[in-house]
């Protein structure tokens, strides 16, 4: 009888034991993936994708291993919860630097529009000194129009900024940079020559 | 009491033998095979393979989840090893077809850019010195700017900007040049009839003095009686 009742109370030990375990983080568990998916809305993903990317693989990965310890009997929390503040702390990190690179990106923008605009007019008061001989007025012609275009791609990328789309925006006024220097040299290289010329 | 000891550590040890396995390695190579195909989809249709590799992969988690809830010895691991194993298996498939995928674009990309360029070299000269309309120009131009943009995007990587931008170069360029074409078709078709006018305001300009404009030739001609 005392053998039993030992046996009995030995098992019910054991199975206690075995099956008593850490409370599983879940509060912090979704506190990490607020914080990520925040980043996310932030604007992480475009702005700073390979870190974005570590960040979710950093979050896929602790949750693997939460898991992973909730299936021993014997599971330790300890390791994943610091992971777990670790990751919110770096997504907030990450926040901080999206807004950093948007204004970056922004105030780029916004020094390549005035410097368009600095050019158009340059251009302007150069094609009003610019030779208009026999191939010339055809050519000034030819000119005003392509500035007519680099100011309608300025004006659509001033309106592509107010409207957030900030990538798209940096390579539209990249080019319509390019093109207006583009002109800009054309027209003083024809200026310079026609002065040569005259002295001569 | 040895027996009481002998009999509880048989029961633990038992208890350690019969605990199902979890399904971490399962779960960890279908989640980096999903961040190897992320990498290098670009098609519509990788991305579709990719979406249904990522919902295995969430029903994979959500049922280690619910086993996990049960009791350790009752828990059966094998709905998520199956789920995580189509993930995995839907994940390579996406990555295989987006390197194809990309691997067309770049070339779709490479051809149209050849292709535009050899247009603009050929065109180009024309456009500047015909008489063509102030409107037409402008799109011409127009169709030169998106086709730079295109380009950029393409140096940057961004095939489906690139590819979106390429083509409405393309049809804007292609519309240009329409009219260009209209243009030298219509110049053509009249000119023996402004070859007749131009030869017989010459030769009435003998009695006095003429004025004769050739917009293709950039020209104006005066012609004067030399008493």
């Amino acid at each position: 009888m005392k053998i039993r009742l030992n046996v009995i109370l030995m098992a019910a030990a054991v199975v206690i034991m075995m099956t008593s375990c850490a409370k599983f983080p879940e509060a912090e568990v979704q506190t990490a993936k607020d914080e990520v998916e925040k980043a996310r809305t932030a604007g992480a993903e475009l702005y700073l994708p390979e870190q974005f990317a570590a960040l979710q693989d950093s979050l896929n990965a602790t949750v693997q291993s939460l898991e992973t310890q909730k299936s021993k009997w014997f599971p330790n929390y300890d390791n994943n919860v610091a992971q777990m503040t670790t990751i919110g702390t770096t997504a907030n990190e990450l926040i901080v630097k999206t807004e950093e690179r948007k204004v970056e990106i922004r105030e780029e923008i916004q020094t390549s529009l005035a410097q368009i605009q600095t050019l158009l007019t340059e251009n302007n008061e150069l094609i009003a000194q610019a030779p208009k001989g026999k191939e010339g007025a055809a050519a000034l012609v030819q000119i005003k129009e392509e500035l007519a275009v680099v100011q309608t791609s300025a004006d659509e990328a001033a309106k592509m900024l107010e409207s957030g789309e900030l990538i798209q925006t940096k390579d539209k006024v990249s080019i319509a940079q390019e093109k207006a220097t583009a002109i800009n040299t054309e027209l003083k290289d024809v200026i310079a020559k026609y002065g040569k010329g005259k002295k001569s | 009491m040895l027996v009481t000891l002998l009999f509880g550590s048989g029961l633990f040890f038992a208890a350690i033998r019969l605990t199902p396995h979890p399904p971490t390695e399962e779960l960890k190579r279908a989640s980096s095979a999903i961040s190897s195909a992320k990498s290098v989809i670009a098609d519509a249709s990788s991305r579709q393979l990719l979406r249904q590799a990522e919902a295995d992969y969430d029903a994979a988690l959500s049922a280690w989840k619910l086993e996990n809830a049960k009791w350790i010895l009752l828990r059966d691991y094998s709905i998520t090893r199956s789920k995580a194993q189509e993930a995995e298996s839907k994940a390579q498939n996406a990555r295989h077809a987006g390197i194809k995928d990309k691997s067309n674009i770049r070339l779709q990309l490479a051809v149209a850019i050849d292709s535009i360029e050899r247009h603009i070299a050929y065109y180009r000269p024309l456009w500047k010195s015909l008489p063509v309309q102030g409107p037409e120009n402008k799109r011409y131009e127009k169709s030169l700017m998106l086709f730079y943009e295109a380009k950029l995007a393409n140096e940057n990587k961004d095939y489906h900007t690139s590819h979106k931008k390429i083509k409405q170069a393309a049809q804007t360029m292609q519309e240009a040049t329409k009219a260009l074409e209209n243009t030298l078709a219509n110049y053509f078709r009249q000119f023996p009839e402004w070859q007749s006018v131009a030869e017989k305001t010459i030769k009435e300009s003998k009695q006095d003095r003429a004025i004769l404009i050739d917009k293709f030739a950039a020209k104006c001609l005066l012609y004067k009686k030399v008493s």
